[in-house]
């Protein structure tokens, strides 16, 4: 008897396992067309910093990055309450609509200088929703009532009752939810708010797209596919890929480069670096263009890369800091990413005319045809797996000087940060 | 007793895909570099760790006064969709200190974090297996929620 007792417990233990269903499950998302303000602030960041940091230049997005902090950017998909469970208006007050967390408080700021994105009211355009994580549910887009004034607190009341927009699991393609909208008729400036409430879950996401309605004609015309994207730099975790620039009759605003149907990196130019990849794996990548009306265009030829392995996981961080009429002084520090040593690392990169080595320390560093090579002094020639070595130099100049932008170690490109 | 046995065998599979699926926890030890290696270890992410850059740049002034005095050091890596996963090491007490702040108005919510032992991480998404949790607050109190996969 008291063997099936025992086997009992064990099950009971295994079903209590099998049922603990309380737990929430996160996913993530936001309104990428037209675009969430965290969306276009995390784009105007990248612009602003030249790829690889967040430095916006809309005023908004300065203010919002001087509350908030980057983090809220980088996460731009991540606006939601875990618990909301369909009680939105509950359990936000009025005036913490676009950002009803402490992380994304700075996105509801009353200002009248969010980036915005031009519609045409009453027509009908494609609706696009970022699904890093895709999950069941219903989106509900609201759109705020004649007479809204974008330099107050956003309130519930100002929201149209009924949403201009309802749909029930849109499909989902390329990484993205898309779905055909018709727009209210509405004009001038207005926030467009979106409510994703999951199914499978109590959690939900929030976004505000500031718009603004016009008349015209709408834009039906996609831009043309880009073309086949170039890599270039490729380290064992990252690569930089450059590709012809598409052509579209308003305008190209965005590229999507794609890793199979996810999103790996978007950019405003026709140039983007990928980065998060495995060592020595084989990707292949293709680019998206789309326009300001939400036009995507056709897919370009995709593009083949091996990442590199061993010490191509290195990445350099230059940095100058001092600089002066004539002259500077720079800090570089090489990090080996990967799990080998470095053995006698050498690290070359340009050193234009116009620039005059004058004292370094902490390695050798020799300058030959407009290229610099650093070698490690006795005491740092190797860089253990995961290690970093630092050095540094002075320099003289006459004119302007440019930061590198490429590096490479024992012959291997580094990632720049 | 053939219907207990299934069940026995079962609940053995289960709790074997459920430990394998957590792996091994981090070294505390080891700080930033020891939650940058597990989470590398079971999910073949989290690359180009960077440490020594300003908390408060990352989370602005809020959070970084909230969290701040009970983080001992911090990092990022990369773990798609992540760009900047924030890796922070913990010292005790953040559970009373945001519950304090919370309780001043400066914080409303929970905590934008889930949880490791002596550790936390600033996303979630792909992360569902490791045995990670929320933490759910009101100004009297907070409960751990494991984080759940669909």
């Amino acid at each position: 008897m008291r063997k099936p007792i025992a086997l009992l417990a064990i099950a009971a233990a295994v079903g209590a396992l099998l049922v603990q269903t309380s737990a929430p499950a996160l996913a993530h998302g936001s309104m990428v067309w037209p675009g969430s303000r965290t969306y276009l602030c995390y784009q105007d960041g990248r612009a602003g910093s030249g790829g690889g940091d967040l430095q916006p230049t809309n005023p908004a997005c300065v203010a919002a990055v001087a509350q908030g902090g980057k983090q809220p950017l980088w996460d731009w998909y991540g606006n939601l309450i875990s618990n909301a469970a369909g009680r939105h208006r509950e359990i936000i007050p009025d005036g913490d609509l676009c950002g009803p967390t402490t992380k994304y408080d700075a996105y509801n700021q009353p200002r009248a200088d969010w980036p915005v994105t031009q519609l045409t009211a009453n027509a009908t355009v494609t609706l696009r929703y970022n699904a890093w994580a895709p999950h069941p549910g219903t989106w509900e887009q609201y759109v705020t009532k004649d007479g809204f004034d974008v330099t107050k607190p956003l309130k519930w009341s100002d929201l149209e009752p009924v949403p201009f927009d309802k749909i029930t699991n849109p499909p989902l393609g390329n990484g993205e939810y898309s779905w055909q909208a018709r727009l209210p008729n509405k004009s001038g400036r207005h926030i467009i708010y979106s409510l994703w409430q999951r199914s499978d879950s109590p959690e939900a996401f929030y976004s505000c797209s500031d718009v603004v309605f016009g008349g015209g004609v709408p834009d039906t015309q996609p831009p043309t596919a880009p073309g086949t994207p170039v890599a270039s730099s490729v380290t064992g975790s990252s690569v930089r890929l450059d590709w012809p620039a598409s052509s579209d009759n308003f305008g190209v605003t965005e590229y999507k480069v794609y890793r199979g149907d996810q999103v790996v990196a978007t950019s405003a130019t026709n140039s983007a670096t990928v980065r998060g990849l495995s060592s020595n794996t084989e990707y292949t990548f293709r680019v998206v263009a789309t326009d300001s009306a939400g036009n995507a265009s056709p897919s370009s030829a995709g593009v083949t890369v091996r990442t590199g392995s061993g010490p191509g996981a290195c990445t350099v961080t230059y940095t100058k800091p001092s600089t002066w009429n004539g002259g500077f002084t720079a800090n570089v520090k090489i990090a080996n990413g990967s799990s080998e040593a470095v053995r006698a690392w050498e690290l070359v990169w340009d050193f234009p005319a116009g620039q005059r080595l004058s004292q370094a320390w902490s390695s050798t560093v020799t300058v030959a045809d407009g290229k610099a090579t650093a070698k490690g002094a006795s005491w740092n020639a190797d860089i253990a797996a995961g290690g970093t070595a630092e050095f540094g130099f002075n320099a003289t100049t006459t004119g302007a000087v440019t930061d590198p932008v490429g590096f490479t170690l024992n012959g291997v490109s580094c990632a720049i940060p | 007793m053939r219907v207990l046995l299934a069940l026995f065998v079962a609940g053995s599979v289960v709790c074997a895909v459920l430990v394998a699926r957590a792996g091994p926890a981090p070294d505390p030890a080891k700080g930033v570099d020891g939650i940058a290696a597990w989470l590398n270890q079971v999910t073949g992410e989290c690359t180009d760790v960077r440490k020594g850059e300003d908390f408060a740049e990352f989370a602005g002034p809020v959070r970084a006064k909230v969290y701040g005095p009970y983080i001992a050091e911090w990092g990022t890596c990369v773990k798609p969709p992540y760009e900047r996963l924030g890796l922070l090491v913990l010292r005790p007490g953040l559970e009373e200190g945001w519950r304090a702040a919370q309780a001043r108005g400066e914080v409303r919510g929970d905590p934008d974090l889930v949880f490791g032992d002596g550790f936390a991480i600033t996303g979630s998404t792909g992360m569902e297996h490791l045995g990670l949790k929320r933490l759910e607050c009101t100004p009297t109190a907070c409960s751990l929620i494991p984080i759940k996969h669909h």
